[in-house]
């Protein structure tokens, strides 16, 4: 399999790198007709799974861009109710920031609570605190969340690639942009194909400073590269976009944002992205892990779900050209 | 004081029980293949009609005092006929032994066919030890000889699943064995991430593995000691052996360099995928590096009656890259000096110098404007003197100490990105471990035997280096740091100290029946920091540092041994529990890697392991082998983990069933068979799932840990090996094997993980989830490999 993106993020999940490896090596047994393909096989089975009490689930990513701002609450569902999840549409939600301003989200009926801008005022400010209020079923629920900012960015690269363990000849993208001065900035970089936010989980692309988490201690450098080639598509298995075809072609529309979260919220995404993608750790598994989000209710033994953050924007766009 | 009150210890002990040995005379010496000179370790000298014994020890000597006299001395060892030699005693006498050598040259030996009880006469008990021709008769996986595959088939030890590194014994993770070669630890036994081991099964002449009952001159890991010694050479001729195997070819050659006095072994191996391959790769596959080697060497020189050296090595590597884009490899080196050196017939002594390294290197990157380059080691130098006082046929005494300097280099990586280079290596650490022991195996009578002693175990964490000091976080989230410390080169940053007290004891009811007992403490000042299900070669060794304490065990064993039918069968019985603490566990998100705070993302938890082991072996006859039966729970205690309550840890199996079975039937064919049982592995499932911003996350609403158990594990391996025709005139022997494992194709569950489908969702549509069973093995591997000697 030519996982591109898989051996980007392989530089800091090591473990994934091993696996690809490993992936490799059997293909070459495969090719000496030693085990044919015998090896490392997985199949979709039915298990049954422990019952559990549902939960309040808040999604409230918000960002400076002036643009709606969608809250959604809703309740949590068996692993396999294959189905969109019931919204809650009784709440009050409201954002005050640290100076006392007021932000009213009104209801949508379908468990989505917006606020729409006013001419070109983007929601929030660089620097100010701010605090989500949700009143739900005589309780309430807070979570409070800074926004930081985020770097702009310099410019977006096209290259032609010719076929090697990354992936097949074609165009590859990167994006260049420095970090903030000062330990502990954390973003989350979105890129979108063609208006289509590349939202596969292997395709959450997280930088804590430059690099991968906070251990690292890249401040104030130019992310580096599995950061900046994180911009590229992680392939679509069972169709035209797959892993014999390059992420990009001449014509396609590239739009790189960064949004700037909080620590609490890249550790979230973190966690998310590593039990979503577990799967491709193969005997690397790590245990399963829930979330830790920053909402809290007002009845101190009720667990809240999800994550409340404010983040500023950075973002460009390019059109794909013949390389 | 400490070190002191031991040493009053020991001459005390010592002063004790020489006070019995006056007027005695002492018959000493070296017990050996007659065939190639190789000592045999662990055969056995009885005097008949005092109804004493001793043992030979690791290098073949044995030692045992007597009153003057005319007696019978019977020599055995498993595999070999026992020789019965009568000798008037009247002075000190030195009496080498070689073992299956023709009659001829043993005149005045007779051989007798005696009982062969060991395993209900002597003290050992939770031992395992497996002689190499009985693993080189196991059917394997493609084929080839494995040394930790093979001890998987023992109560008492098992995997976290098929291609998994290392091995579990009695409810302990992997880090807690202690895997010796030639005394150099080995810190990461495997090739290809798990498949196969990197003992070179030609170079091996002793595998034991200690399971409890840890006698005190063994130290430093909690659960088992797996002491591989490696063949002298043989000494007598020239010797070529090899193979061609599915995975590796393997040739080795030993040789006396001065017969009877000095030879030599040298062992390679080499997997040549790659070799066969590389016509067929193309694109991104060409020019790809994927091998696998190593190397092991040993030579000995006998420079007098009293002095014997060894020398002995190991350097293995695997190997693999794909051009420029990406390259990775990993290995162990080892070397060992040991000086054997007797002080008297009752006094051997020997001193061990070694080296041990484990490292890994990965590198990415087309040019030097774009590059990441990454590597950690550690590295470990010993001393370690050992003496064995002989002192009657009723006490042997040993004494002796280790000390250990440790070089960690946890991470050195320095990416280069746009030609702007970042360095995120990590300080280095070191440490040093000292021990010192004494240990007495004594007689009280025929019935009862006993093996006291007491280890006492030091941990310097030196500098020079920074020392963090974490503040409190909820449990189970990552602490921060609050403030930190430098320290200078050899300037001490944290010491930890243990007693640690063992003790067997042996009943013998009966010629073939006994009881035994045991009682261990043990303390490891090492951590491998590892969360994956199976553990990775990019796993690092830590210190225990002013965060991380040494982690404790202390483990009871009871055990029933019996024969039947003269010794014809073997049966044991044992149980067990053992308890640990200062366990490393990991937060949630944990970052092990290249993360300079990583002690503020461990968490500290408890441990308790229980079970029963059985095992029914018969040694002889056309058809031979061994039942095993493990009944055991191996369960952890971390606060903030699983509601602070205990849970099943990753590897504990209720159930492990193992027979392996030979069959001999004439001179040429030897058929045998393994089949296993084993409870599904714990793991843990999400209970619900939500949505954040498109995602379908898994969440597990009672958190808790590994509550469900993936479905039983078994599978059937056939082997048969055809040997060549015998004929005295020709040197060459040829062998054919042929063998499948898993015979009826079972996929056999690895584990089992959730995903939301691998296509792409378009916004507002409902996104499906699945559980997905991950086989490493999917269907049958038949191979064939010949083997030669000349």
């Amino acid at each position: 399999m030519r996982s591109f993106t898989l051996l980007l993020k392989a530089i800091i999940m090591i473990t994934n790198i091993t696996i690809l490896y490993k992936r490799r090596l059997f293909q070459v047994l495969a090719l000496l007709g030693l085990s044919v393909g015998l090896w490392n096989c997985q199949d979709t089975i039915d298990v049954a799974l422990d019952d559990a009490p549902q939960l309040l689930v808040v999604d409230a990513w918000l960002n400076n861009l002036p643009e709606a701002q969608t809250i959604r609450l809703s309740l949590t569902q068996p692993y396999f109710d294959n189905k969109l999840s019931d919204g809650i549409n009784d709440a009050t939600v409201t954002i005050v920031d640290d100076q006392g301003n007021m932000t009213t989200f009104q209801g949508q009926g379908d468990g989505n609570y917006t606020w729409n801008p006013t001419g070109e005022e983007g929601l929030g400010e660089v620097g100010r605190i701010y605090t989500l209020n949700i009143d739900w079923d005589g309780k309430t629920y807070t979570g409070t969340a800074p926004m930081t900012g985020a770097p702009p960015i310099d410019s977006i690269t096209q290259e032609f690639r010719v076929d090697d363990i990354r992936g097949p000849d074609g165009i590859y993208c990167q994006f260049f942009a420095r970090d903030l001065v000062g330990l502990g900035d954390a973003y989350w970089i979105k890129t979108y194909k063609n208006g289509q936010f590349l939202n596969k989980p292997q395709e959450i692309n997280l930088a804590f400073d430059a690099a991968f988490a906070p251990g690292a201690e890249a401040d104030a450098l130019i992310f580096i590269p599995p950061i900046r080639e994180g911009v590229n598509r992680f392939p679509d298995p069972d169709t035209d976009d797959n892993d014999e075809v390059a992420p990009w072609n001449p014509g396609d529309s590239i739009r790189v944002e960064i949004h700037s979260i909080t620590p609490t919220a890249f550790q979230f995404l973190t966690i998310a992205r590593d039990q979503m993608t577990n799967g491709d750790n193969t005997i690397f598994a790590i245990p399963l892990a829930n979330t830790k989000g920053n909402m809290k209710s007002s009845q101190a033994d009720e667990d809240v779900l999800g994550m409340f953050n404010m983040a500023a924007v950075a973002r460009l766009g390019d059109r794909i050209e013949e390389q | 004081m400490n070190v002191k009150t031991l040493l009053l210890l020991v001459l005390f002990l010592t002063a004790g029980v020489t006070a019995f040995s006056q007027e005695n005379f002492t018959v000493s010496g070296y017990i050996k293949d007659g065939n190639n000179g190789e000592t045999l370790i662990g055969a056995t000298v009885f005097v008949k009609e005092l109804n004493v014994g001793a043992t030979s020890n690791e290098y073949g000597f044995y030692s045992i005092s007597i009153p003057a006299g005319t007696y019978t001395f019977e020599y055995a060892y498993l595999g070999f006929e026992t020789l019965a030699k009568t000798m008037t005693l009247n002075a000190n006498t030195t009496q080498d032994i070689e073992m299956g050598a023709s009659a001829a040259q043993l005149a005045e030996v007779v051989v007798v066919s005696e009982a062969k009880d060991q395993n209900v006469s002597n003290i050992e008990m939770s031992v395992n030890k497996l002689d190499i021709q009985t693993i080189q008769k196991m059917p394997t996986l493609l084929g080839e000889v494995e040394i930790i595959r093979s001890i998987q088939l023992l109560p008492g030890v098992s995997t976290v699943g098929e291609g998994a590194t290392g091995f579990n014994v009695r409810g302990g993770s992997i880090d807690q064995n202690l895997v010796l070669l030639d005394e150099a630890p080995v810190y990461n036994s495997s090739h290809l991430f798990g498949f196969f081991s990197v003992f070179n099964p030609d170079a091996v002449k002793d595998v034991k593995l200690y399971k409890g009952g840890i006698p005190a001159r063994y130290g430093g890991r909690l659960s088992s000691i797996l002491d591989v010694r490696m063949k002298e050479g043989n000494s007598k001729k020239l010797a070529l052996k090899g193979g061609i195997g599915s995975i590796f070819s393997r040739f080795s050659v030993e040789a006396p360099i001065v017969k009877d006095k000095a030879s030599f072994i040298v062992a390679g191996r080499r997997s040549y995928i790659d070799l066969l391959a590389g016509p067929f790769l193309s694109g991104g596959l060409e020019g790809s590096v994927l091998n696998f080697y190593d190397l092991t060497l040993k030579t000995n020189y006998n420079i007098d009656d009293k002095n014997r050296l060894f020398l002995s090595g190991y350097f293995g590597r695997d190997n693999f890259g794909f051009g420029e884009a990406a390259g990775f490899n990993w290995g162990n080196g080892t070397a060992t000096l040991r000086w054997n050196h007797l002080f008297s017939d009752k006094l051997f002594s020997n001193i061990t110098l070694y080296y041990s390294d484990y490292d890994y290197e990965i590198s990415f990157g087309e040019d030097a404007t774009n590059s990441f380059d990454w590597n950690a080691q550690i590295v470990n130098y010993s001393i370690k003197p050992e003496l064995t006082y002989f002192i009657n046929p009723k006490n042997v005494l040993r004494f002796g100490g280790q000390a250990i300097i440790y070089d960690f280099e946890p991470g050195n990586a320095i990416g280069v990105s746009e030609g702007e280079a970042t360095d995120i290596s990590l300080d280095k650490q070191y440490g040093l471990e000292g021990g010192i022991y004494v240990e007495n195996e004594q007689d009280l009578g025929s019935k009862v035997k006993i093996n006291y002693g007491l280890r006492f175990s030091l941990f310097n964490y030196l500098g020079e280096g920074r020392a963090y000091d974490f503040g409190d976080a909820p449990a189970g989230t990552r602490r921060p740091v609050t403030s930190f410390q430098d320290f200078d080169q050899w300037e001490s940053i944290q010491t930890y100290s243990n007693f640690e007290p063992r003790f067997s004891i042996r009943y013998q009811m009966t010629p073939t029946t006994s009881i035994k007992a045991s009682y261990n403490r043990m303390a490891q000042y090492l951590h491998l920091v590892s969360n994956t299900t199976a553990s990775t070669p990019v796993d690092v060794w830590t210190p225990s540092t002013n965060n991380i304490k040494p982690q404790l065990a202390d483990q009871v064993a009871l055990g029933y041994f019996q024969n039947f039918n003269d010794n014809l069968y073997e049966f044991s019985g044992e149980i067990y529990y053992k308890s640990m603490d200062n366990l490393v566990d990991y937060i949630d998100g944990a970052d092990l890697l290249l993360n300079e705070f990583l002690e503020g993302d461990l968490l500290t938890g408890k441990g308790r392991a229980y079970g029963m082991e059985l095992m029914m072996k018969k040694n002889e006859g056309t058809f031979n082998g061994w039942i095993s039966y493990t009944l055991a729970r191996s369960e952890r205690l971390v606060e903030g983990v699983n509601d602070d309550d205990w849970y099943p840890s990753r590897f504990d199996q209720t159930h492990n069933l193992s027979l392996t079975a030979f069959y001999e039937p004439g001179k040429r064919w030897t058929f045998s068979s393994n089949f296993v049982l084993i409870s599904g592995t714990p793991t843990t499932f999400p209970t619900s799932r939500f949505e954040q911003q498109g995602f379908v996350i898994p969440h597990n609403a009672n958190n808790t840990r590994n509550n469900v158990r993936i479905p039983v594990y078994h599978r059937l391996d056939l082997s048969a090996t055809l040997e060549g025709k015998k004929n005295e005139e020709r040197r060459w022997q040829g062998q054919w094997v042929f063998s499948i494992y898993n015979v009826y194709s079972r996929r056999n569950p690895f584990s089992i993980f959730f995903r939301q489908d691998q296509n792409r969702i378009m916004p507002g549509q409902a996104v499906n989830t699945e559980a997905v069973r991950l086989s490493v093995i999917g269907n049958f591997i038949p191979a064939i490999s010949y083997n030669f000697e000349f």
